[in-house]
């Protein structure tokens, strides 16, 4: 059940912020701003492309930027420098508006190199830990398989993915530091227990619509065909 | 109540003229055309709007996945909902009139879904053809808002089980809003069977209308239910093809005076992709 207290928003990167950035609309990140209506704290999932257009937009609303969520290290969602493209993030934020950024334990360093914050703009967190933002809490959910330390947040009934789980597919698990077997553990495990009618918010628009429930999600989307990690090897195994 | 909901005296009725609408700066004009032959209604929007109107898509930010068990045209989530109608540049507190080129077919999917949730939201008697000055061309988006997530209401929700209770308890109405050949089974264009739920009566939407695709004066609208057999009080449930022109209907209901009633979103491209379901046809 959602609280009338719970500030939630999913910006478009080229649409909703970066609008003139060309590599923004073609990669369609989407970016969450996620808060407390009542003490006015929020965080930004993702920050990426234009972040002083992702701070206008908090400041218009009236919410105090709190902290970062990394759902991973990639830079289309953290910034920095990677294959050969530079993309503002965190770091630049952080030069705006000094907060931690929250990542697992296991992206900490891979983040650190991607973004070049430093080790004390981290806040390094264990599978399973909860942040308050405000009183609204936000469950930090281990998801390996994208990246080693990829995580999902989930908040009041959402559950802001990242590039683990897309309304159709997943993320990629043929890149470095990618692992298929952990992707099927956290899709068919870790996220088994995520109730049907929790609204999942990928970290991409790649599809027609920019959320569906996990019920549907689970119905529809292929990678929840596979009923073995043997089958899903045979799908996505390298 | 929020402390800044507008005094009742500025509350919109289902409907509204465009003169009582076309000189408030404060009201969002909504284009939701839709055809069924899946003309875009955007390309449409761009060839012509309401100055300052923003499109919104059918398909897109009112409705879900299409699914065989649950429609063409299933209720998004409240948080999915939420966040479209944000990113649109809708907040929670801007008045919204809506307009399409169908008589209100389409737009009133949408006017039906913001009031369900106390959003100021009303249909234009009349749609695009009644704006009486010159339209704008190319595209037009607002900046995104915040948008609250509001939980659906169930109580104005129902369910397959609950549309064929509704039809067969003698103490219920249910009210099939497609047109008369579509209930009758002689046509079905897009749906696997032809027919309609058992025990419901057909009001086709297009009967809320007059010869100049205005709405019925609402003494009018209220005999049209009344002959029908609704009385007092009665809160029926109705459903079209996909939980879309019902609406229509369901805003006339309101319009009359006769209150809110139930939608049974998933309606017969639903029902009728259920082998298990009967099927009536006269």
């Amino acid at each position: 059940m959602t609280s009338d207290r719970f500030y939630f928003r999913q910006l478009l990167s080229g649409r909703d912020f970066a609008t003139e950035d060309s590599m923004a609309a073609q990669m369609a990140n989407f970016v969450y701003l996620i808060g407390d209506r009542n003490t006015r704290d929020a965080v930004v999932v993702d920050p990426a492309y234009g972040v002083a257009d992702i701070l206008d937009i908090l400041d218009r609303d009236d919410m105090n930027l709190s902290g970062v969520l990394a759902s991973h290290y990639h830079s289309d969602h953290v910034g920095g420098s990677m294959m050969g493209h530079t993309i503002e993030g965190v770091r630049e934020l952080l030069e705006l508006r000094g907060t931690k950024i929250h990542v697992q334990a296991e992206e900490a360093e891979m983040v650190k190199k991607v973004t070049e914050v430093s080790d004390g703009d981290l806040q390094v967190h264990s599978p399973g830990d909860q942040i308050l933002v405000g009183d609204i809490a936000i469950d930090l959910l281990h998801t390996p398989g994208h990246t080693p330390g990829s995580q999902c947040f989930l908040v009041e009934g959402t559950l802001v993915a990242g590039d683990t789980l897309f309304l159709e597919g997943c993320g990629r698990t043929d890149l470095p530091g990618s692992d298929p077997a952990a992707m099927y553990h956290s899709l068919h495990h870790t996220l088994a227990n995520i109730p049907d009618d929790t609204v999942l918010f990928p970290g991409h628009r790649y599809s027609f619509h920019s959320s569906a429930t996990m019920g549907m999600t689970r119905e529809m989307n292929y990678v929840f065909k596979p009923d073995s990690e043997e089958q899903w090897m045979m799908m996505f195994g390298q | 109540m929020d402390d800044d909901v507008r005094p009742m005296s500025e509350l919109l009725s289902p409907i509204v003229a465009v003169d009582d609408v076309a000189q408030r700066d404060d009201i969002i004009f909504c284009d939701v055309r839709w055809y069924l032959d899946r003309t875009p209604g955007r390309r449409k929007f761009h060839e012509g709007h309401i100055p300052g109107a923003i499109f919104v898509d059918l398909d897109e930010h009112l409705a879900t996945l299409p699914q065989k068990t649950r429609g063409r045209h299933p209720m998004p989530a409240a948080a999915s909902f939420a966040a479209s109608m944000g990113s649109l540049g809708i907040g929670h507190h801007d008045p919204v009139v809506a307009y399409d080129d169908s008589g209100g077919m389409s737009a009133g999917r949408l006017v039906w879904m913001l009031r369900i949730l106390g959003h100021q939201a009303a249909l234009l008697d009349g749609g695009l053809g009644a704006w009486p000055g010159e339209l704008e061309t190319g595209p037009r988006d607002r900046q995104g808002v915040d948008h609250p997530i509001r939980p659906w209401p169930n109580q104005l929700l129902a369910d397959t089980d609950e549309a064929a209770e509704a039809g067969m308890n003698p103490d219920r109405v249910l009210i099939d809003s497609r047109s008369p050949d579509r209930y009758f089974g002689d046509n079905e264009p897009v749906d696997p069977q032809a027919g309609h739920i058992p025990g419901a009566i057909n009001l086709p939407f297009g009967d809320n209308l007059t010869n100049d695709g205005r709405f019925c004066p609402p003494d009018e609208l209220r005999a049209r239910f009344e002959k029908a057999g609704l009385v007092e009080g009665d809160v029926p449930v109705m459903y079209c093809g996909s939980g879309v022109s019902a609406c229509h209907n369901l805003l006339a209901f309101e319009h009359a005076g006769l209150g809110q009633a139930l939608l049974y979103p998933g309606s017969w491209s639903q029902w009728s992709n259920d082998n298990d379901r009967p099927v009536e046809t006269s």
